[in-house]
């Protein structure tokens, strides 16, 4: 009984300490590679809270205020675009960064003006 | 026409990333886990917007991921093994660059298991996935899928004990 019972708990702890988070980023990186994200998203810090922004390989296509709910948003998304959304903040980056100038007063233009918002 | 309750790709990422690696470090050894977690999650992405059914993604992922492990399998049973014996016993070779990593030996002996029991097994310890669902996923009775976790751990405790 006891030998069982430490066989099944060998198998359960070798296979209990994966960590699939090295694995993940490889693969959004290997799939954002193949064309097969529709919708990368990110959440990056402003003065009103965070901010969500989501955005199609032709430029964005939601922004979501802290008040709203993340989750709701992007099951909206889903339900309207394509349920293949996946958080990838690089596609993000540049309006990410437009955002932090504006923010910091370095950006005169709001960032809507040199950016592709919601069509 | 955009479909119905699919929730977003990223969540099935976050609740079941853990699991499907857990199921394929038990099913192909923890060298050739992360090349099939990639083309799992691939194929699942490719496919994910045409899905019919949005109950039980889990089992339809691990059944993904149980698939690119029987691939895996043929692939490398029909690469030549750079040995001069063979095993004892068992289906195929255990993976030998499992050897010198943590739980190398545990690996090796799942690894050698008969198909049917190693991936029973994985399906059972990796997954906590029930004996009907385990039959279900590979294609066998749910009577038979008990029987196949039990050898396939009756055959480790022994060469474990």
């Amino acid at each position: 009984m006891n030998a069982q019972n430490d066989t099944e708990a060998i198998l359960k702890a070798a296979i209990g300490s994966a960590d699939a988070g090295a694995a993940i980023a490889r693969f959004k990186a290997n799939a954002e590679k193949e064309g097969l994200i529709e919708i990368a998203y990110a959440v990056t810090d402003t003065p009103f809270g965070p901010l969500l922004l989501a955005s199609t390989d032709r430029g964005l296509v939601r922004t979501s205020l802290p008040r709203y709910s993340q989750d709701e948003t992007l099951a909206e998304l889903a339900r309207q675009i394509s349920p293949r959304i996946i958080e990838s903040p690089k596609r993000l980056d540049p309006i990410r960064r437009e955002l932090d100038l504006y923010f910091e007063g370095k950006l005169r233009a709001r960032p809507s003006a040199r950016t592709r918002w919601p069509h | 026409m955009p479909r119905t309750g699919l929730p977003p790709f990223q969540r099935l990422l976050d609740e079941h990333g853990d699991d499907v690696l857990g199921f394929l470090i038990a099913s192909v050894g923890p060298s050739d886990a992360e090349d099939c977690f990639q083309e799992t999650w691939i194929a699942a992405l490719r496919t994910y917007d045409g899905l019919e059914d949005e109950r039980n993604l889990r089992g339809w992922l691990l059944t993904i991921a149980h698939n690119k492990a029987i691939d895996h399998h043929r692939a490398a049973s029909r690469r030549p093994q750079p040995r001069s014996e063979l095993p004892e016993s068992g289906s195929r070779d255990a993976d030998p660059a499992a050897k010198g990593r943590p739980n190398g030996r545990l690996w090796g002996l799942v690894g050698a298991l008969p198909d049917k029991q190693r991936l029973a097994v994985a399906l059972r310890f990796a997954a906590d996935m029930p004996y009907r669902q385990i039959g279900a996923t590979i294609d066998c009775s749910e009577e038979a899928a008990r029987r196949n976790v039990h050898e396939g751990l009756k055959t480790l405790r022994k060469e474990l004990a």
